[in-house]
């Protein structure tokens, strides 16, 4: 190889792990003040109150969905107009969504992210708060390696190891099971608050087995519009499978009346506009640090975003967060920076490791 | 769909027609890399050469999208780089890094789960 080429290709790979960094410290940021907007949005009518759902745990989990079925249903709309059409992938939408063997297992990936995932951490912050809610997120990664060993036969290094015992610690700061089961056990404590730490397990468990399963797939389709693919299989889900249940479970008039006090709430639509494009957006610049800087470092520096959504939440909102969890959500990071940091010799080999 | 191919219809069998417009419907990153299947190990460049035409797109953003993708696939461990030139200029613009690909056996298992029969 000549001295010129070489020279060509470090100034390539310099541009693109700039380029790595920047996106995906744009990620984070954007992930981490999403928790402003998801905690608004039960600061809004009709989640401020309740009054238009039914009485407590059931209508909790009544007042979880529309909000969910909502934000997804503006997600779709919103991004698939405004990024798809704007970068033209527009008609590989349908395109992705019609080759059902890829398809099926972003629906599969759709199940766990959406109904299971984000309704366990909704719930999480509806009943304990955001910034625990996002530092039990952190939690996925480790489920996520689990995941990928049982099924694909994926290595975990010793490093790797290393890495989730750290975060392992890190969780137990964050969910403090002796407060926990304390504040659970109180006959104080409101109705249902148990379904608030549930939810946040729940929650990493869902996400970790949406990764694995999107990762079979997200290789060979383009990820943006794969990525709506999943939020249009989630669509799906909520309207085809949830909602028919609530409807015999609890009758027509408590679902159009939460559906209706949503979908005729502004400031609940503004608000939910914004998580969209925040939250949900912040997915489409983690995918696109995959090839530019690897997988590993790519998620590392994106998990940055619990610390700016505890910053935000501090700032924006004068919610302060318990010393636990910031103990434990920095501890977290620091195991997922160890466990995934060097996860390549350098930054233009296969991220992927594999013992089969 | 023939049309938009900008293929003589009559050129055509019965067969031949149907199999182009199945590989039309495939999303244009998934039919990049049953490019690569098909042909073992190729240029960027060739790559690109089939691929746009095939969905009607010819301008420098898709050349460069076709390019991000590839830097994925071969991220993922799909692609493997085999070599690689500069480009003086012929093939996207002076400056840059053309590869020659060929597919993995990782890439191979996942085209015939995922894409082939």
């Amino acid at each position: 190889m000549d001295a010129d080429l070489k020279n060509i290709i470090t100034n390539e790979s310099k541009n693109r792990v700039k380029w790595g960094f920047i996106i995906g410290f744009l990620c984070a940021v954007l992930w981490g003040f999403a928790y402003i907007a998801f905690a608004m949005q039960w600061l809004v009518p009709p989640f401020n109150d309740l009054s238009a759902f039914p009485e407590g745990a059931t209508g909790m989990m009544v007042a979880t969905a529309t909000m969910l079925t909502v934000q997804i249903f503006i997600a779709l709309v919103l991004l698939s107009v405004f990024y798809l059409g704007g970068t033209g992938k527009l008609a590989d939408l349908p395109r992705t969504i019609r080759t059902y063997k890829i398809s099926k297992w972003y629906a599969l990936a759709a199940a766990f992210g959406g109904p299971i995932a984000i309704y366990g951490t909704t719930l999480a912050i509806g009943y304990i708060g955001a910034a625990f809610a996002a530092s039990a997120a952190l939690l996925t990664s480790v489920v996520g390696a689990f995941v990928a060993k049982l099924w694909y036969g994926e290595n975990i290094t010793k490093r790797a190891w290393m890495g989730i015992g750290i975060m392992i610690v890190g969780g137990i700061f964050i969910l403090n099971p002796v407060k926990t089961i304390a504040e659970i056990t109180s006959p104080a404590a409101p109705d249902g608050l148990w379904l608030g730490y549930l939810g946040a397990v729940v929650s990493f468990i869902g996400w970790g087995i949406e990764g694995a399963v999107a990762g079979r797939v997200v290789d060979l389709t383009d990820s943006d519009s794969g990525l709506h693919t999943r939020f249009f299989a989630e669509l799906l889900i909520w309207v085809v499978i949830i909602w028919p249940v609530f409807l015999l479970l609890l009758g027509p008039n408590v679902v159009f009346i939460a559906l209706g006090a949503a979908f005729t709430s502004p400031s609940f639509l503004i608000w939910t506009s914004l998580a969209v494009l925040s939250g949900n957006f912040s997915y489409v610049f983690m995918w696109k640090t995959y090839p530019l800087i690897g997988v590993g470092r790519g998620m590392s520096v994106s998990t940055l975003y619990v610390l700016f959504a505890i910053i935000a939440l501090y700032v924006f909102m004068g919610s302060p967060t318990a010393w636990w969890v910031v103990l434990g959500a920095v501890i977290a990071v620091v195991g997922i920076f160890v466990m995934y940091w060097d996860s390549g010799d350098s930054l233009l080999e296969s991220t992927r490791s594999s013992s089969e | 769909m023939i049309l938009f191919l900008n293929l003589p219809v009559h050129l055509l069998n019965e067969e031949l027609k149907n199999e182009m417009i199945i590989m039309a419907k495939l999303p244009m990153k998934s039919r990049l890399v049953q490019l690569l299947y098909q042909q073992k190990e190729a240029w960027d460049y060739e790559l690109i050469g089939k691929l746009l035409p095939e969905y009607g797109k010819n301008s420098d953003y898709w050349k460069w999208m076709a390019r991000f993708w590839m830097t994925e696939l071969s991220c993922g461990g799909i692609f493997s780089i085999v070599d690689a030139k500069a480009d003086d200029g012929s093939r996207f613009a002076k400056g840059k890094v053309l590869y020659r690909y060929s597919i993995s056996d990782f890439g191979k298992s996942r085209v015939e789960e995922l894409l082939e029969a």
